[in-house]
């Protein structure tokens, strides 16, 4: 009956309840998306290298050397020479290593050069290995192994031929249109990085690039795919490499070795540290964002309690009616609170039906310009967690118009005026 | 619950009540030295405006305590009981028609009726012949009931006030200047039904108004500030 009536009471004022509704599912929706952006940010970095015992790149912050070649955001600042990345990949205590040259895209995604090495060893997630929803690895010169949001939001086919840009840029004006390339795979979805990209041979890279000073075409010195295939196509850089170690006991070791490399100047990273610095640099900022978001809920809450309250004054005779056919002062009280967490419930629910749509409607930018991969699940426990301490701060903040109602109603009694 | 019985043939028994003592000027609104109504009776409780009505209804109802001094309703003392106690004995025992603002304005006049029954903890089998019953007596449409409480004229929400205080079949029943929206025509109609719907239902009636013409009907007439003796003792009152 209560709730009937709290409904009702609701209902009866419109306006002012569907803009409390909306300021509590405005702030609800900031609090959570805070929340769930910040789980599943760490949770998609977290699972997008794993079983990489050390990336090696130019000397830089590990963080900047983390970032362009695992989740391709930002540039390398310098190259490593091919010999000397031959040399540090003989270490005997190496089992493997994947070379990534990167700096080329394709319609806005990533291209990058690597061996055939990466296919075999790199692995995503809980160790799981990249596996192919269509074709094979590459293997001429020319051929082009696509991520599978490349391939869905691109509509490529295998066998198709598409051509590469130099530099990053959307619409790159310096294509390399002299020499496209074949698709001839499509890897399986793996909610990393690896989707958004093109991956090419380092041969590829090379090829493409024949005839190039200082990242411009060089007039008169074009090669055609065929005149390419004649040169010698073996890298001369590489942009960063990834090893894996026979064992774990050698990481710092190794690590040391390849800091101390006389022949360049470069640095060896591992990956979990580098990660742990980033949540690191982070959690300041995490804190301030859920810092903020928990004062606008707070802000939007007592925009609530002073709608009751403002509305207790109207609602006088009403409660003098309640009380004269018997209900308690508590039951005022508790009609007042329960008014409030409706609203909070309808908030929520709002909330979430808007928080769900921003996130299935901006998973692909977020994926492709930042390689977080943030899924419109909201459900878990966390979430629920959250629902209970709104809940509670509602009931928190309502007690003032409802213990007001409670006072008033045991003192002013059925008087229908104040 | 308590059962201080003083006097079971009375429905209002009062002794010695005073209420609204302030020590700082050592004045009191209301001093009631002894005032009993039969049960069964109808009592016209006439006053001016400021004379103490609204405290007294407070009072009798249960809404207020007394400072000193005891109200016994049905033999049931209420100064003994605690605020949830007398509520609920409200609910069950008291009906209470307003001046003008009796429904939730936002429920049906089938769920105001009902609010009455729930808080009343009356059993609900027999609760839709007994609204249906009311309302053929108070000579309201039955559509009315699902309609919304402010949707209705003022005399027929007055009407339906008498039906929401008689749901329970309370011993008491108290009805504060219900005509004061009401037109002479309509206001005649609804003393009528309410002398007869309180006399059908057995119930006490405590009657107050300022319109000494109304009283017409009623088995004794009381004048309140004969009754309170605040005045007769030199001071003020204030209401």
């Amino acid at each position: 009956m209560l709730i009937k009536i709290a409904f009702k009471s609701l209902l009866n004022r419109k306006v002012t309840l569907s803009l409390t509704v909306l300021s509590i599912a405005v702030s609800v929706m900031l609090l959570l998306g805070v929340e769930h952006v910040r789980k599943e940010a760490k949770e998609s970095f977290g699972r997008t290298v794993s079983g990489v015992d050390l990336i090696v790149g130019a000397r830089t912050s590990q963080l900047n050397l983390l970032l362009y070649s695992v989740f391709h955001i930002g540039n390398a600042t310098n190259n490593i020479s091919w010999p000397s990345y031959q040399r540090l990949a003989a270490n005997p205590k190496v089992a493997w290593s994947i070379p990534l040259s990167l700096g080329d895209s394709h319609r806005g995604y990533r291209v990058m050069g690597t061996s055939d090495d990466y296919f075999k060893y790199f692995r995503y997630g809980s160790k799981q290995l990249l596996g192919f929803v269509k074709g094979k690895p590459f293997e001429g010169v020319f051929d082009v192994v696509l991520g599978y949001e490349v391939a869905q939001q691109l509509r490529y086919q295998l066998g198709q031929k598409i051509v590469l840009a130099h530099g990053l840029g959307k619409s790159s004006f310096t294509k390399h249109d002299d020499k496209p390339f074949r698709v001839v795979g499509i890897l399986k979805p793996t909610g990393t990085p690896v989707d958004q990209t093109l991956h090419v041979s380092l041969a590829g890279i090379e090829a493409i690039h024949l005839g190039w000073q200082n990242g411009v075409k060089t007039p008169g010195l074009e090669l055609s795919a065929e005149q390419a295939l004649q040169h010698d196509l073996r890298p001369k850089t590489v942009t960063a490499f990834m090893l894996g170690l026979k064992s774990k006991m050698a990481t710092f070791q190794v690590q040391r070795e390849i800091n101390k490399f006389k022949k360049e100047p470069l640095m060896a990273i591992l990956p979990g540290v580098a990660l742990a610095e980033l949540w690191q640099m982070m959690a300041g900022m995490e804190k301030l964002l859920l810092l903020i978001s928990a004062l606008v809920l707070i802000a939007s809450l007592l925009g609530m309690s002073t709608m009751l309250l403002a509305s207790m004054r109207e609602r006088i005779a009403e409660m003098a009616v309640l009380r004269a056919v018997g209900a308690s002062p508590w039951v005022i009280f508790l009609l007042i609170e329960l008014e409030a967490l409706l609203i909070a419930s309808a908030g929520i629910v709002f909330a979430m039906l808007g928080l769900w749509i921003a996130l299935v409607s901006s998973q692909d930018i977020l994926s492709v310009r930042f390689g977080l991969f943030v899924s419109a699940n909201l459900w878990s426990i966390e979430t629920f967690n959250l629902f209970a301490v709104i809940l509670g701060a509602t009931f928190m903040m309502a007690l003032i118009p409802a213990v007001g109602a409670y006072r008033s109603s045991l003192h002013v009694g059925l008087s229908q005026r104040k | 619950m308590v059962q201080s019985v003083i006097n079971n043939e009375y429905a209002i028994d009062i002794a010695e009540l005073r209420y609204g003592y302030s020590g700082k000027t050592g004045s009191t609104l209301l001093y009631l030295p002894k005032w009993q109504v039969a049960q069964g009776e109808q009592v016209f409780v006439e006053g001016p405006s400021g004379c103490g009505k609204s405290t007294l209804l407070n009072l009798l109802t249960g809404v207020l305590s007394p400072d000193a001094g005891q109200i016994c309703l049905l033999g049931q003392n209420l100064t003994s009981l605690k605020t949830r106690q007398r509520d609920r004995f409200r609910a069950r025992h008291i009906g209470i028609v307003f001046q003008q603002f009796n429904l939730m304005p936002y429920l049906s006049v089938d769920d105001n009726i009902r609010l009455a029954a729930h808080f009343g903890s009356a059993p609900s089998e027999f609760l839709d012949d007994k609204i249906s019953t009311l309302f053929k007596h108070l000579q309201l449409p039955q559509r009315l009931l699902q309609q919304r409480a402010d949707q209705l004229s003022v005399g027929q929400q007055q009407r339906v006030a008498i039906a929401r205080a008689l749901v329970n079949s309370p011993e008491l029943l108290v009805v504060d200047e219900p005509t004061s929206a009401l037109d002479d025509s309509a206001s005649q109609a609804f003393m009528e039904l309410l002398l007869a719907q309180s006399r059908d239902n057995n119930s006490t009636l405590i009657f107050v108004s300022h319109d000494k013409r109304l009283a017409h009907g009623f088995d004794q007439l009381v004048n309140l500030p004969d009754l309170n003796k605040v005045v007769s003792e030199g001071v003020l009152d204030a209401d």
